[in-house]
């Protein structure tokens, strides 16, 4: 069952661990129910009151009924990719555990939160825990050490997210790469074929500069067409100072949601879906994914 | 503190008695300049680096340009003798300029701040390699001095400094050397992953030395890795197949195994061969079991061809499992060289009269 993570049907539903399904008692769909995370903004402002008459959404050009649903129905599972290499100095340091504590107020009681750190390696700090003081340790526990493999981490990130629910994978770093085997163009195709929603945050100094560099710059296009892809952005503070506000935007990002529920007409094809989201009334930009992989049956 | 040892030292060669050093006056290059190339040659190396970081300039220069003139008298007769330069501890001083240009250099803040690159007393080292790469006595430790010399500056990535200074310089000495052609191309290699612009033209840089550098010592599995990943770079997919096959028949250490087989996972994976990839990165894994460099990849594989059940297991156990050691690729593109310093020991050891 390896339906995108675009859509969250029932047979994967089904399949879900008892223990998952717990977590989500009161959810119960058709068949092939899917399900889009939306989030409409009037330039930084979030647009909220919006119901299921004022979208309308179309997959592969073919318009879909949608339902806005309450999104505490399906839970967050949300993965803080933190960058701990040794350019985190004490100032960032305190800036990340700052957007941590902002990102976790942000949550419901039924999510998670997991803080997966990198430097030249990728490892955990915290587990997808319900527990947001175990995050909290976490976070006070992040030591600047060694290089930078941006790519591998937010792959790995893609690759633990869970695919049955809604996963929000919130990266920062504050520099380049200089350690992955992948690279950005990789992983745009790997964030289409999961449901993670991704943010990318990152400082000015991260991007192209002039001057001998010592690592890869981050390329801020295939950046852009990775967390646009799956309905996400990329965050750039211009400075360590004003890393807190692009937090403070994710997570009003965050409390602003919508949950479109459609039932596709007909027997979805196999391969790429495009979606398309918009208002069918007012001026507003929609962010939602660009569209999902549906798999071979 | 530097400046301490300066003035002594300074002291002891001007009041002159109780250092006396023979043909200096016949030489003139500078007695106390000779004095501190001795120092360091006797294994007084800290006192010897403070002691030339003091020296004016111009007093170095001066010196310099009549060993430039027995370098050229050398060139047109290698063979014929000379009491300056047979004098002279030679192998010292190309060691005690690089030590003092690299005292001279600021220290980093923090360890990924762009690391300063050499100055006029490298750039003084690489003339005393030069010398020493004309003459019988100094040709090997020439070699290895100017090979270690642009894999630390690759290090660095002092780039241009690892390309002209050393690579291109040591190969004008000692063409098709293996090790330099690598060394070469691999800074090459690494110019193309750090450049704000378009890797390619380094990319292309890179493939004439390293091609040169496997025909040069096809043994050298080193540079068929790194030809092998600059084809697959330049979507040269069969050829990088090609070379990294012929690599990985080769056998070779755990980590050039690793790595080769990581890189042809991932030609595979360009290529649109899924089942190969996953083949070839769970070999890698196999010999590296904590290797997540090959973990990312093989998820990668996994996930485009929708087994997100399996890509979360590759993960799970790469994040989770202990390690004891680097991934070798963190360091394939920091240099083709990890023991630096302890050829520069090496080298140093060797400095004595």
């Amino acid at each position: 069952m390896s339906r995108p993570l675009a859509r969250v049907t029932a047979a994967a539903l089904a399949c879900a661990s008892l223990a998952a399904l717990a977590q989500v008692p009161e959810f119960r769909v058709g068949v092939e129910a899917a399900y889009v995370d939306v989030f409409v903004s009037r330039g930084d402002a979030p647009v909220v009151g919006l119901g299921s008459d004022d979208f309308e959404l179309r997959d592969e050009g073919v318009p879909q009924p949608v339902a806005v649903v309450a999104s505490d129905v399906l839970p967050i599972q949300a993965l803080f990719v933190f960058d701990s290499s040794s350019s985190l100095t004490n100032e960032k340091r305190a800036a990340l555990r700052r957007a941590g504590e902002i990102l976790l107020a942000a949550l419901r009681p039924a999510d998670e939160a997991g803080l997966l750190a990198f430097s030249a390696e990728i490892f955990w700090l915290a587990k997808p825990t319900r527990d947001r003081d175990a995050v909290r340790r976490a976070l006070a526990r992040m030591e600047p050490i060694g290089a930078t493999s941006v790519y591998d981490a937010l792959l790995a990130a893609l690759a633990v997210a869970d695919p049955r629910g809604r996963t929000l994978i919130i990266l920062f770093t504050d520099g380049r790469d200089n350690t992955s085997a992948l690279d950005a163009s990789h992983l745009k195709a790997v964030a289409e074929r999961t449901s993670a929603l991704v943010h990318l945050v990152t400082v000015r100094d991260a991007l192209p500069q002039p001057g001998r560099p010592i690592r890869a710059p981050l390329d801020r296009t295939a950046l852009d067409d990775i967390a646009e892809a799956t309905g996400g952005r990329v965050w750039v503070a211009n400075s360590v100072a004003t890393l807190g506000g692009a937090f403070e935007r994710i997570a009003a990002t965050l409390a602003a949601r919508y949950v479109l529920r459609y039932e596709p007409r007909g027997e979805p094809k196999p391969g790429w879906h495009r979606l398309e989201v918009k208002l069918r009334k007012g001026r507003a930009q929609v962010h939602a994914r660009r569209g999902y992989w549906a798999p071979e049956h | 503190m530097q400046r301490g040892v300066g003035l002594l030292l300074f002291a002891a060669v001007s009041s002159g008695p109780a250092i006396t050093v023979a043909g200096t006056a016949e030489a003139g290059i500078g007695a106390r300049y000779e004095f501190v190339l001795n120092l360091y040659a006797e294994g007084r190396h800290a006192e010897a680096v403070a002691a030339l970081a003091e020296f004016p300039w111009k007093e170095l220069d001066d010196g310099w340009q009549l060993l430039e003139l027995r370098m050229r008298a050398l060139r047109s007769c290698p063979t014929c003798p000379d009491t300056l330069l047979d004098r002279l501890p030679l192998k010292a001083a190309a060691m005690l300029h690089f030590d003092v240009d690299v005292a001279l250099r600021p220290a980093n803040v923090v360890i990924e701040q762009p690391p300063t690159c050499s100055g006029r007393h490298a750039r003084r080292a690489s003339q005393f390699a030069e010398l020493l790469a004309l003459r019988v006595d100094g040709r090997d430790f020439a070699r290895r001095f100017y090979l270690v010399m642009a894999q630390r500056a690759q290090w660095d990535a002092c780039l241009d400094e690892a390309i002209e200074w050393w690579g291109h310089a040591g190969l004008e000495r000692f063409p098709n050397d293996p090790e330099l052609l690598l060394t070469v191309g691999a800074a090459h290699e690494k110019y193309a992953r750090l450049t704000d612009r378009s890797p390619t033209p380094h990319l292309r840089n890179a493939l004439g030395p390293l091609a040169a550098a496997v025909q040069a010592d096809p043994a050298l599995l080193q540079a068929r890795l790194h030809l092998g990943r600059v084809q697959w770079r330049l979507g040269e997919l069969d050829e990088a197949r090609r070379t990294l096959q012929n690599g990985i028949a080769q056998g070779g250490e755990a980590d050039e195994r690793y790595l080769a087989h990581l890189f042809l996972g991932q030609v595979h994976a360009q290529a649109g061969r899924a089942d190969a990839a996953v083949e070839a990165l769970q070999t890698a894994l196999g010999i590296d079991p904590a290797g997540q460099a090959a973990a990312a990849a093989l998820a990668q594989v996994l996930l485009l061809r929708g087994d997100t059940t399996a890509a979360r297991a590759v993960v799970d156990r790469a994040l989770t499992r202990p390690r004891d050691h680097f991934d070798p690729h963190w360091n394939y593109l920091s240099s083709n060289a990890t023991d630096i310093d302890d050829r520069l020991d090496d080298l140093r050891a060797e400095c004595g009269r």
